[in-house]
């Protein structure tokens, strides 16, 4: 009997907060008629970054056809699956951890949730299974590329998969996530119980984020990026090999998927695997009733009873700018996922530029390829690029931030363009704060020992960035999303922010492309390796100069968007 | 019934005690007003009460169900209006309604006359179909009490019901409280209209300072002269304890 209640209440809860999500997207999606040249830059920013997205996929194929080729010669197919299967986890991880940990902790319904009658588990079970569907977006477009090419590379090659790879791809797919989202729920359960006794919750929370995210990174870099990529021949590296199989030995609970991929007895792999996922649903389901409403109770009692003793407490006037920033710096800093994203952006560029160090030694046919010193600087300033763009929330949501906040704003005597000046500024600040840091650690992280690139990347990363928060924050006052129930859904729901994302994409791919463009061709161009350098960042500053001229303008002269927020 | 034994409640983060060893009952068929200056303690209490916030010592009891040990068969029995709602705003109307009655297992055939008649005391009718993020603050107010009311608890727990309500809302919302006691259910609210609370309550307890300073029975106020006003007042004045 309690348990059909459960069942019940579970597809009740679970239909309505789709039904909320998914009613909340179209909403924001339904658009004004645009005419004329709007129209025709509407559909400008849409094909660049239809663009950006097919660079990647476009990438994401190569990298198969190669990898697959080379695994046909190495005799290492298996472990290859092992490794795409592996890396689709690992994006759903990345990308899981903030959603779960938001959607279960932080969500705005919880408390509505807490004083109804719901069954043990319910409202885990619904809330997981909604991060659950959100991050099979996240598996699709990372896996289905990959997989799909390779299993038309084997077939190309005579191997005798037959078409029901394809099939067992998909259920492959629907499946993958179970896995490192339950682990994370796992994990997180009895850590969030313990941070819900802290005194300082927000700040336990966003410790705890970071720790997450720390711990995925280390691992990451530890599996991925330790070894250089294909060697000569056609042939996997030996530390490609021993990395394909040290992932299969990590990732053994994947054994089903693959074989039931390869056609060695497909339905009971898959049986195998569904009943482990159940078992592992059973497992968390259990923890969260002894761990996860007790830590809801505890959230509920929130930092806002915490009487602080703050230094200097005494009533002290500021500016207005001075004021704003500083309330936006606390909600930063008491946000978890507007803290690890600080986290994440000031740290990551160089952590990954280290590790980038150790993937991209030149080896003899590539050394003959290209110049190497020049290849590490272009991949430098591609990651800079994308990370000081999507690292920063403030710059693409930052008016959506604030949610219905923004109303009462609205009613107060400031102006919009103090506001929007503010906005700005305080995006800038943390382009800068990650700029500055990045100079500090890039040529101990890179080795790179060039004296323009060392001021080069930081200085790209900083325009970029900047120009990045014009157009950002111009698209989120456009529309922004103000009826969030989690920081997630904000960019989930209001697919207009993934627009100059998508852009930034594109723009970091093409400093790409001309950097290695520059490598191979710095030979025959004869020139002196500091002229060089400085010629690419002029280049890639050019773009990054001509928005911010643009949108810089935009942004400030939009007074009236501030107005119609609120129709 | 709502029974409250020895509720006491400390917040972990500030170690400040919002509610110290409250006791009080509230009978079936009484409508209960429950008053307090802000910071009282009053938003705790209710939140201890609908299962919200967990509390260190004493015990509450809704119609002999224990919140803590027994927090679901408790909670079934309450319908609780909050202060500040959340309401998912992507659903509509009725879809929202419709979710709180799935949680609360009320039949089919029962759903859509509910319904019909609370939208129709509240004027609602026409805007149930709309998404919630359309609605003015009052109406989202109208919709949380719609969806209370159609499952049909036995006690209603209601925080400061009145705000946001427009005067024909406010005052059917009134008549539907007495209607309810009459039926022998338990209506518990908070508000710090004292004009409403006088006019239709029958008992009422004011809490200061984390403390139960009084319970007093509305019918005997008024037969002894007495004023809401004066005794709130008086009772919550600093030094009064």
């Amino acid at each position: 009997m309690v348990a059909k209640v459960a069942i019940k209440q579970y597809f009740s809860l679970l239909i309505s907060l789709l039904k909320n999500t998914f009613s909340i997207s179209i909403k924001h999606e339904k658009d004004k008629s645009v005419k004329g040249f709007k129209r025709l830059g509407k559909v400008g920013v849409i094909l660049l970054a239809l663009l950006g997205g097919g660079a990647i996929l476009a990438y994401l194929v190569m990298m198969s056809i190669e990898l697959t080729i080379a695994s046909i010669n190495s005799g290492t197919v298996n472990e290859l699956q092992y490794a795409f299967i592996a890396l689709a986890q690992i994006t759903v991880t990345f990308f899981g951890i903030a959603s779960l940990i938001s959607n279960l902790y932080f969500a705005k319904d919880n408390k509505l949730l807490l004083s109804l009658p719901f069954e043990n588990g319910v409202v885990f079970g619904a809330k997981f299974t909604l991060t659950y569907m959100g991050e099979l977006l996240f598996a699709t477009l990372v896996y289905l590329p990959l997989v799909t090419t390779s299993g038309v590379v084997l077939i190309n090659h005579g191997y005798n998969i037959g078409w029901s790879f394809f099939l067992v791809e998909i259920i492959n797919l629907l499946l993958l996530p179970a896995f490192p989202l339950l682990v994370a729920t796992l994990i997180s359960q009895p850590i969030m119980w313990l941070v819900s006794h802290m005194k300082r919750k927000s700040i336990g929370n966003s410790i705890t984020m970071a720790i997450f995210y720390v711990a995925f990174f280390v691992l990451y870099f530890a599996l991925v990026m330790g070894t250089s990529s294909i060697g000569e021949n056609g042939v996997l590296d030996s530390g490609v090999i021993a990395l394909f199989v040290n992932l299969k030995k990590v990732t053994i609970f994947n054994y089903p998927l693959v074989e039931a991929l390869i056609g060695n007895k497909t339905a009971l792999n898959l049986l195998i695997y569904v009943a482990g996922v159940i078992v592992a649903v059973a497992l968390a389901t259990l923890l969260s009733i002894f761990f996860y409403k007790k830590a809801l109770l505890k959230n509920e009692e929130g930092d806002g009873k915490t009487i602080v003793k703050v230094k200097n407490s005494e009533n002290k006037s500021n500016t207005l700018l001075k004021s704003y920033m500083i309330k936006d710096l606390k909600m930063l800093i008491h946000t978890p996922q507007l803290f690890i994203n600080l986290i994440l952006l000031v740290v990551l560029p160089s952590v990954v530029l280290f590790f980038m160090r150790g993937a991209f030694t030149a080896d003899a046919e590539m050394a003959e390829a290209m110049n190497p010193n020049f290849f590490l600087v272009a991949m430098a300033t591609y990651l800079v690029s994308l990370l000081s763009c999507a690292g920063n929330p403030f710059a693409y949501i930052g008016f959506s931030l604030e949610g219905k906040n923004l109303y009462m704003i609205k009613s107060l005597p400031i102006s919009a363009k103090d506001i929007i000046k503010e906005k700005f500024l305080f995006a800038s600040s943390i382009t800068l704060l990650a700029s500055v840091v990045l100079g500090i650690c890039y040529p101990f992280a890179s080795g790179i020992k060039n004296a323009v690139a060392i001021i080069g990347l930081p200085l790209q990363g900083l325009v970029t960035g900047v120009s990045f928060n014009a157009i950002g924050l111009y698209s989120d006052l456009k529309q922004p999303n103000l009826t969030w129930t989690n920081i997630n859904e904000i960019t989930r729901n209001n697919l207009k922010t993934i627009k100059p994302m998508m852009l930034y994409l594109l723009l970091s791919f093409l400093y790409l492309i001309i950097g290695i463009i520059f490598a191979v061709f710095s030979e025959a161009l004869k020139l002196d390796e500091y002229l060089l350098i400085t010629i690419y960042y002029l280049i890639c500053l050019i773009a990054p100069t001509v928005i911010i001229s643009i949108y810089f303008k935009k942004l400030f002269n939009s007074e009236d968007l501030y107005r119609k927020i609120g129709g | 019934m709502i029974e409250i034994k020895n509720l006491s409640k400390t917040y972990r983060s500030s170690g400040k005690r919002a509610v110290d060893n409250l006791s009080f009952t509230v009978d079936s068929g009484e409508i209960f007003g429950f008053l307090g200056p802000n910071g009282a303690g009053k938003s705790t209490t209710i939140k201890c009460i609908t299962g919200i916030l967990d509390f260190e010592e004493g015990e509450i009891l809704i119609n002999g169900a224990n919140i803590k040990t027994q927090s679901v068969e408790a909670k079934r029995k309450i319908g609780y209006v909050a202060d500040e709602h959340f309401l998912y705003e992507g659903l509509s109307g009725r879809q929202y309604v419709n979710f709180i009655l799935d949680i609360f297992q009320v039949p089919n055939e029962v759903r859509a006359e509910r319904i019909n008649e609370y939208a129709s005391i509240f004027e609602m009718s026409s805007h149930l179909d709309e998404a919630i993020s359309s609605y003015s603050h009052g109406m989202k107010q109208k919709i949380s009490l719609i969806a209370t009311l159609s499952h049909e608890p036995e006690v209603f727990i209601l925080d400061e019901p009145m705000t946001g309500l427009d005067p024909e809302g406010a005052y059917n919302l009134k008549k539907l409280m007495s209607k309810l006691a009459g039926e022998g259910k338990t209506v518990f609210f908070s508000s710090h209209v004292l004009e409403v609370v006088e006019k239709i309550c029958t008992k009422v307890a004011i809490i200061d300072d984390a403390k139960l300073v009084a319970v007093c029975d509305m019918q005997e106020l008024k037969d002894n002269r007495g004023n809401l006003e004066d005794l709130f007042l008086k009772l919550t004045e600093k030094g009064a304890n």
